[in-house]
């Protein structure tokens, strides 16, 4: 059997290439006559017939082996095809034109789950789904009615139904051929679920990618190895508001995000140098910074990363600009903060109770004369900063929270700074507690108060001199006053008891006269009564004349400087209004007298405003007063420049009721009372002027001793 | 009568000098007065008083006036002041002046008598 199957393949093989060498001997003679230009009535026909019974033969030849080795043949070929096809794994299936199925190879025992006995002889629609079946069974109808098959020699894609009915994707291709009349389908089946499975996969994985980057919640672009840019997502146009049309090229995005082109050259720079590291190195692309122009003009800051995905290139942005615009309010808050602390000397710390150990603003270290940081600040190195006398402080403050418990506190202390200089702190502070009330942590500010304790000080000294100054008018104001009353009084009462006294007078001597006489007794007791009573008021004038010059008289040690300065200050002001300013020329050698507060002010003011007086119509005064040592007392040089004083009166200025002044203006007195103080106090005085250039008072007085004594002047 | 003292009496007020005219005239001696300083100085060169009582404060010419003239002068009679005027320092102002004595009114015409009397005598 096999023997003779050999010897057909061996005959049809050589048939064939008999065939082919006539074709070619034919086609080669017919090429030469045609170029050899022989033309014989006789070739052609020849020839034609030559080649039919060559062709002819094999037909005839195989015929005739067909004819007697037709079985055999069949046999044969039937099982060669058979050992083919079962060792497919792909489903072979033939069925006939009815679909009814002749043929079921391994393939599709696998495939449809139905072993060939269950399926030879059964109608193909058993494994198509129903759907399909009109469709199959018109396309057999068609193929039986003469019509072409629509699916031959294609490959389509459609289900089949597996035993059980499950449903599988299937790919077919579909041969016909005819035996005897008969036409005869075969199908070679493969089961595609798996690549349809896999299809499906990269499909669905394909959109779950592109949906992820388009709903990915940060802006993203796709761009290709040409550097066109393929896909943006929806924040990506959210964000910066292009679209792909408005920036369809890598090129366009920088020079649209990146106007400023310094700016975009940096970051285009940046950017490929971080590329390439990737590229080479196969690193992870650093995550890098640009500030992008948006389609709006508005400006963000982004942050971009990069990776490859297949040959395209993913750039992811973060959008930065609200934390940087919080970064630089943070920034600018600190800024603000520090600026404060320093200009208000103000700085802030926090201590651990447990550790000691704390943290300080740059502030505080600069009120402490220090640069920022320059230390660990500590409590035991707080405690050092402080002045020796006031560290025990610290201690202090320790006790009062760990022991008493009190919660917030302030103090004072003294520090020394590192060049030495000594400042003063106040500090408060406050206890931080945990849950359980424990204190765990203090937190204080401290403000730099030296200049503050400078300007107390300073304001303490001002504030006291203020007050002696003061108590020095009042002093002097109460020397004036008695002074102007004594001397009011005096006037009046000078005038009084001369005005009583005068007729008191006349009464008295007329009462004596009649006393003289020879009277009744009755009258002499009479005139003695009035005797009396003329006494009584003489007594009543005398004693209210006394009462104004009457008194003690009390020397003290006085800086006629000093005494001056503070007798002027109850007038300089007025005499400032009429513009007569005092003039100063005051020896250091002046010395210290012994004299009467009252009666040498009494002699200033009246030097004072017998000058005013005079210089009134001036219109600038000047009033000089220079001291200096004079024997074992003072000289006092008084002068003005005034209209002086006529020579025919000069002589008279001291005599009492002198006066050059308008009546009831002066009483004649104050140069005379001046001339009598200045020799009660055992001094002298003199007078210098010539018309039209002012007055000088020259004035000695001795130092004289201290105490009291009467200074009667009845 | 060259025994008789004549004494000016200067004052302002009229009746004063009346009162001491009778007083000093019932004393034995001769008497002129005057109310006016200025008057007073011509009587002295007119009159020639040997003592004069002076008041300080005259209209006019005051007691003061008529007394530092009298020494710039020294020419006059010793002068009795006799002044209601009392101010520190006054009688010392006024025995400095020339004065022999200062009597404060209203006088005792007695001290008057003694003082004049005194004046008199120590010549």
């Amino acid at each position: 059997m096999k023997g003779a199957n050999t010897f057909k393949r061996f005959l049809a093989v050589k048939f064939a290439v008999f065939i082919v060498i006539i074709f070619a001997v034919e086609t080669g003679i017919m090429f030469m006559f045609a170029r050899l230009n022989i033309e014989h009535t006789l070739i052609e026909p020849f020839l034609d017939s030559f080649i039919l019974i060559l062709v002819m033969t094999p037909t005839i030849y195989s015929l005739f082996i067909s004819l007697m080795r037709k079985d055999e043949f069949l046999r044969y070929s039937k099982e060669k095809y058979r050992a083919l096809v079962q060792t497919a794994n792909d489903a072979i299936i033939s069925i006939d034109a009815a679909g009814v199925v002749i043929f079921w190879n391994a393939g599709a025992e696998k495939i449809f789950g139905y072993v060939e006995e269950e399926v030879v002889g059964r109608n193909i629609a058993l494994i198509m789904p129903e759907r399909a079946l009109d469709l199959h069974r018109a396309g057999l109808e068609r193929v039986a009615g003469g019509g072409e098959p629509r699916i031959i020699g294609r490959t389509v894609s459609m289900e089949g139904v597996r035993k059980g009915g499950e449903e599988f994707p299937i790919d077919l291709s579909l041969a016909m051929w005819e035996v005897e009349g008969k036409k005869y389908f075969t199908s070679i089946i493969r089961d595609v679920t798996d690549r349809k499975k896999a299809e499906e996969e990269l499909r669905r994985s394909n959109e779950d990618f592109r949906e992820i980057i388009e709903n990915s919640p940060e802006p993203m672009a796709l761009s290709d190895e040409e550097q066109r840019i393929v896909f943006l997502n929806k924040k990506f146009t959210e964000i910066f508001g292009y679209r792909l049309a408005d920036i369809p090229t890598v090129e366009e995005w920088w020079s649209l995000a990146y106007p400023d082109p310094s700016h975009r050259e940096k970051i285009q720079t940046e950017w490929n140098r971080r590329v390439d590291a990737v590229v080479r190195e196969g690193v992870e692309f650093a995550p890098m910074e640009g500030n992008v122009v948006c389609k709006n003009g508005r400006r963000r800051d982004i942050v971009f990363t990069f990776s490859f995905i297949g040959n395209r290139g993913l750039t992811m942005f973060h959008d930065v600009t609200e934390r940087k615009a919080i970064e630089n309010e943070l920034i600018a808050s600190q800024t603000m903060l520090a600026k404060a602390q320093k200009l208000a000397h103000l700085g802030n710390w926090e201590m651990d109770l447990q550790t000691g150990k704390g943290t300080w603003s740059d502030e505080s270290y600069r009120i402490f004369g220090f640069e920022p940081g320059a230390f660990e600040p500590t409590c035991d190195k707080f405690k050092s900063l402080l002045h020796p006398e006031d560290r025990n402080v610290v201690n202090k403050i320790l006790q009062k929270i760990l022991v008493e418990g009190i919660s917030s506190f302030e103090f004072d202390a003294r520090i020394i700074m590192p060049d030495g200089k000594e400042g003063v702190v106040h500090d408060k502070l406050e206890v931080v507690a945990d849950k359980d009330g424990k204190p765990v942590k203090i937190t204080g500010v401290n403000y730099d108060i030296t200049e503050r304790k400078l300007y107390e000080r300073k304001l303490e000294r001002a504030n006291l001199e203020l007050s002696k100054a003061m108590e020095q008018i009042r002093q002097a104001q109460d020397v004036m006053i008695r002074s102007e009353k004594l001397a009011a009084i005096g006037t009046l009462s000078a005038g009084v008891a001369h005005e009583i006294l005068n007729p008191l007078n006349i009464i008295s001597t007329s009462v004596q006269l009649m006393q003289m006489d020879e009277l009744p007794a009755k009258m002499k007791e009479m005139l003695a009564g009035i005797m009396t009573q003329v006494r009584r008021a003489t007594k009543i004038a005398n004693n209210l004349r006394m009462f104004a010059h009457y008194r003690k008289s009390q020397k003290v040690a006085l800086d006629v400087r000093e005494f001056f300065n503070k007798t002027a200050a109850l007038i300089e002001g007025d005499l400032q209004l009429d513009n007569i300013f005092i003039q100063r020329d005051f020896d250091s050698d002046t010395p210290i007298i012994y004299a009467d507060e009252d009666n040498i002010a009494q002699v200033f003011l009246n030097l004072m405003s017998n000058a005013r007086d005079a210089m009134r119509e001036r219109r600038e005064g000047a009033i000089t007063v220079k001291t200096s040592k004079f024997g074992d007392g003072v000289e006092i040089r008084f002068s003005d420049n005034g209209p002086g004083i006529p020579a025919n009166i000069i002589g008279k200025i001291f005599d009492p009721f002198f006066t050059t002044k308008e009546p009831g203006t002066g009483t004649g007195l104050g140069l005379s009372l001046l001339h009598t103080i200045i020799t009660d106090h055992k001094g002298s005085v003199s007078v210098e002027s010539e018309e039209g250039k002012g007055a000088l008072f020259i004035i000695h007085l001795p130092m004289g001793s201290e105490g009291g004594g009467r200074s009667e002047r009845n | 009568m060259k025994d008789r003292k004549k004494i000016l009496v200067v004052d302002d007020e009229y009746s004063l000098c009346k009162n001491l005219k009778t007083f000093l005239v019932s004393e034995g001696y001769d008497v002129l007065f005057t109310t006016n300083g200025e008057q007073a100085l011509d009587m002295i060169i007119d009159e020639k008083p040997d003592l004069m009582t002076l008041d300080i404060r005259m209209p006019g010419m005051d007691g003061y006036e008529v007394l530092k003239k009298l020494m710039l002068e020294r020419t006059g009679p010793p002068v009795i002041v006799i002044s209601a005027i009392d101010i520190p320092g006054m009688e010392e102002k006024l025995i400095h002046a020339g004065a022999k004595a200062v009597l404060l009114k209203p006088v005792d015409l007695k001290a008057l008598a003694e003082t004049v009397k005194s004046i008199f005598n120590a010549r």
